[in-house]
């Protein structure tokens, strides 16, 4: 399921209404509203998520998941590697909260220990993703014309490439490394982030307050960090958090196969996995993982929904 | 038989995050057989709310008719009619025409489709007769080669010639009563005056009622007999055109008059404007809601909940302490 | 329009031998061979191996032999799978893939565009929530915690259908509704969306005036533009759903192209991957093209040069 294609259409068509950015926006009644009481916009835009009852739980519940992954050496109850094949798998008790797999590791810590893999995958990816696509949509929107529409042509040949091979292939020939999975997964979800970055630059450009510091002789590299960068970043936040889920689904998706994250260590793929091969003895150790992983997904798609819908209010569906 | 259309006390409100918008708060009129109708006003008086109301086209939520009626040749409360006879009446009885030409039609059906449509939603007609209608309504608006514009997509015409289809579109089964919300607002100026030129003639050999839309009293003054001012969300002077041309009553209306550039004052230099804003409809000030803008007001006007209405004529009325200004 | 698409056509070339190149790149840059994974193979038959495919010519001699063979679609003979092509492999497991794939999607677009216009047809209530509820949760649940848990409740639990397997209908229902459903539930928002868009137009409004019923205007005047990003959609889904049956030919023990590459590519049968790879590469481009072209007849606003 989880292609490429797919997730980057999914976020593209999510930030589709992003085009415009808000602070530029035609919509007088929002910035004349929002003066009136003084906010600024980002304070505009925190109220409202506020007020996005499952944008908010999805928040609370992230900084939850997050904090006990991150605390997980201090807080597992008992080790994710020590094997204990006298015990073997039990079921859920007061023990083992999630129970015990087939080598007798509390299933509980081994989830923990998965979130700290999983969530590095996730923000790390993304990182990598959202550095390539802001550099390569803002020199693309920025430079216009003929680089313009070079650059964007690759991407427009890129998005119809199927990207998820290639991890395969690569993952099988540099061995499963994680940091390569890392740069892999970052390098092909880029994408849809240079695309709007561009976007935003190319309607910004032509506002006045980058050709106020064009008169002035500002030069360029500078008008891009100190201008547009910045102005572009509402997008780019909705895009972080609906990237990503979609990395981490893609992880999960390659270490299901047996080209993720490798044993002792586990994400929550690789122990969905373990838990696919013995779902019919001890269905816990499938269900467990499975609900960890789409609760989190969930959460954090919420949450972004409600961050596009608080930064821009003119797309808030009605 | 009464009138063609009597509105009484309509009010019509927007429920919005931010309070209430009293779009529409009180507007009664009404328009006979055969007349014209024109009513002006800022944007945001109300005046597109107000018909858009009469016909149901509001948008629920967040807007909501919450009173008054809107007597339909003395017969039918549209305001009150079940959705079935409020459609039956929509695209025969009563047409409406909207500001964009450019957005109004659907960019994927042809014209064609478009147009036959109206026929056949309303009449038991041949598609062959339909198509005959349509081609007949393309020549009155003055559209060349209708036969063979009917299988074109709205993106093929020109602005003007979009206003056109739209206004073909809306004479489809020769209705009584045709509203005109800002027809000519998104136009070139050279072709607004053909599109009014247009209206004006298909009023009459069509012998139908119309109500005019617009900003701009010098649209009015050319094309309708009568004419009422709304200010926030209010009828403020209504009568003649020759009435509230030359015996203006209402500050508001000698505001808007003066505002209208002629030539003898962009030779002078100075053009007028009224002072301020205009005003945000869900805070209103207690009395007189063009007060805080009057040259005339005095503590009345801002006290006073209810301003009387003032009669000059059989026709004329004024909404304001003031006698006839000077 | 036929030039435009002979254009498209010739425009592939190019980003073909781009993905040829570099997964011929990768596959030589690779530390390992295909032989020498398993079992101690004596050296002379290696080396008699080798001579047989070419193995020990220069890299440039062997690029360029393995582009005159692309030309001719010739994807060569598979290093695993002794006396067997490429393109005799593709020709046996494309079909079951492609019945698969076929048969999620006309599920997705059937069960999609239904919650589209379930919840459309009253924004903002119980109903529209209660479907983008469901629909989100689909977005989340990857074939890979659907799929099992499928089969736990449906195979093993109630014993209804099969576990796995590619041989009645009855085996084809679990893996279908398995990958369709992430795109029902993504068909579904983009269809709410696409149709929430239209109702806001001004020609809705127009309609309305007009005396049309609300049903008319439905099916009229907001179907035709509001389903026209899932018909955009439907290029990219083709290349979701190609790889997403990796992952649930997998589950099943399906016999179809997915499988056979995430075996050949841990199995390092070059040629196998690089054909698959390529193969599946034109599928998607082509697709993507015929997306383009029904789009360009359903929108009257876009003509192709």
């Amino acid at each position: 399921m989880n292609s490429n294609a797919v997730t980057r259409d999914i976020v593209g068509s999510m930030l589709e209404n992003l085009d415009q950015p808000a602070s530029l926006g035609e919509g007088g009644d929002v910035v004349a509203a929002s003066g009136e009481k003084g906010r600024s916009l980002w304070q505009d835009a925190w109220s409202r998520l506020l007020k996005n009852k499952m944008a908010t739980a999805g928040m609370i519940y992230l900084i939850i998941v997050a904090v006990m992954a991150v605390l997980a050496p201090w807080i597992a109850p008992f080790s994710y590697e020590e094997t204990d094949l006298a015990l073997g798998a039990v079921p859920p008790d007061t023990l083992h909260l999630f129970g015990t797999d087939d080598l007798g590791r509390d299933l509980f810590s081994r989830i923990l220990y998965g979130g700290r893999v999983s969530l590095m995958v996730g923000i790390l990816s993304t990182f990598v993703s959202v550095t390539i696509g802001v550099v390569y949509g803002a020199i693309s929107g920025y430079a216009g014309g003929r680089v313009d529409n070079v650059m964007m042509r690759i991407v427009e040949i890129l998005y119809a490439l199927p990207f998820t091979f290639f991890v395969i292939i690569l993952m099988v020939l540099v061995g499963r490394n994680i940091y390569v999975l890392f740069l892999a997964l970052g390098a092909i979800s880029w994408l849809t982030m240079a695309r709007i970055v561009r976007g935003q630059v190319v309607s910004l450009r032509r506002s006045d307050f980058v050709e106020a510091a064009e008169a002035t002789g500002v030069t360029r590299a500078r008008i891009i960090l100190r201008h547009i960068i910045p102005n572009t970043l509402g997008p780019v936040i909705v895009f972080v958090t609906l990237t990503i889920p979609q990395v981490m689904l893609e992880e999960a998706f390659l270490s299901f196969l047996g080209l993720g994250v490798q044993e002792p260590m586990s994400s929550w793929g690789t122990l969905i996995s373990s838990g696919v091969s013995a779902m019919e003895t001890y269905p816990w150790m499938l269900v467990f993982p499975c609900l960890t992983l789409v609760s989190t997904l969930f959460a954090l798609n919420f949450l972004g929904d409600g961050l596009r819908d608080a930064l821009d209010p003119k797309a808030s569906k009605d | 038989m009464g009138a063609l259309l009597e509105v009484k006390d309509l009010r019509t409100h927007f429920f919005t995050r931010d309070g209430v918008v009293k779009a529409v708060d009180g507007v009664s009129f009404a328009i006979e057989r055969f007349e014209t109708l024109g009513i002006v006003g800022e944007s945001g008086s109300g005046k597109s709310v107000t018909m858009q109301s009469i016909l149901g086209l509001i948008p629920t939520p967040p807007g909501k008719v919450i009173g008054g009626s809107a007597l339909w040749e003395g017969r039918l409360d549209l305001v009150a009619a079940p959705r079935r006879e409020m459609r039956r009446i929509l695209g025969s009885e009563i047409s409406m025409i909207f500001q964009d030409p450019m957005t109004s039609l659907n960019p994927f059906l042809t014209v064609g489709q478009q147009l036959t449509e109206v026929v056949t939603a309303h009449r038991k007609v041949t598609r062959a007769e339909a198509r005959d209608i349509a081609i007949e309504r393309l020549e009155e608006v003055g559209i060349p080669d209708p036969a063979q514009r009917l299988s074109q997509y709205p993106h093929q015409f020109s602005g003007g010639m979009r206003q056109r289809v739209m206004i073909a579109m809306a004479l489809m089964n020769r209705p009584k009563l045709l509203i005109a919300d800002e027809p000519t607002t998104a136009l070139d100026v050279t072709v607004q005056a053909q599109i009014l030129e247009l209206l004006k003639q298909l009023q009459k050999s069509y012998g139908m009622a119309l109500i005019l839309i617009t900003h701009d009293l010098g649209v009015v003054a050319g094309v309708t007999d009568n004419v009422m001012v709304m200010y926030a969300g209010r009828p403020v002077e209504h009568g003649t055109v020759r009435e509230v041309f030359h015996s203006t009553a209402h500050p508001y209306t000698d505001g808007l008059l003066r505002s209208a550039p002629s030539l003898a004052q962009s030779r002078s230099g100075d053009l007028f404007s009224i002072p301020g804003l205009p005003p945000d409809t869900s805070r209103l000030p207690p009395g007189c809601a063009f007060a805080p803008r009057c040259p005339h007001v005095n503590e009345q006007c801002r006290m006073n909940v209810e301003i009387p209405v003032r009669k000059f004529s059989a026709t004329h009325r004024s909404v304001c302490y003031q006698e006839h200004l000077p | 329009m036929i030039l435009y698409i002979l254009k498209r056509l010739l425009a592939m070339i190019p980003v073909l031998w781009i993905i040829a190149t570099l997964t011929f790149v990768l596959m030589k840059a690779a530390p390992g061979g295909p032989f020498d994974s398993e079992r101690q193979i004596p050296a002379e038959i290696l080396k008699n191996i080798e001579e047989q495919y070419h193995l020990n010519d220069p890299l440039l001699v062997q690029y360029g032999r393995f582009l005159g063979q692309l030309a001719r679609f010739d994807l060569g003979p598979s290093f695993r799978y002794a006396g067997r092509s490429v393109n005799d492999i593709i020709a046996e497991t494309f079909p079951v893939s492609a019945t698969l794939g076929i048969l999620a999607l006309i599920y997705a677009l059937l069960l999609g565009v239904a919650a589209g216009l379930f919840a459309a047809s009253k924004p903002n209530s119980v109903r529209d929530y209660s479907a983008m509820g469901i629909s989100m949760l689909g977005i989340c649940m990857p074939s890979f915690v659907i799929g099992p848990l499928l089969v736990l409740v449906f195979a093993s639990t109630l014993k209804w259908l099969p576990v796995a397997g590619w041989d009645s209908w009855k085996d084809m229902i679990l893996p279908s509704l398995t990958l369709g459903t992430s795109y029902a539930a993504y068909i579904s928002r983009l269809t709410r969306a696409g149709l929430m868009d239209i109702i806001r137009q001004d020609y809705i409004r127009t309609a309305k005036a007009k005396g049309l019923s609300g049903f008319a205007i439905m099916v009229r005047h907001t179907m035709r533009g509001g389903l026209l990003p899932v018909v955009s959609f439907m290029g990219p889904a083709v290349a979701a759903v190609v790889t997403g049956s990796l992952v649930v030919e997998t589950i099943f023990n399906i016999p179809g192209l997915g499988r056979f590459f995430v075996q050949s590519a841990l199995n390092r049968d070059y040629t196998l991957v690089m054909g698959t790879v390529l193969f599946l590469a034109v599928l998607v481009l082509l697709c993507n093209l015929v997306t383009d072209v029904i789009y360009a007849f359903l929108d009257p606003r876009v003509r192709y040069e």
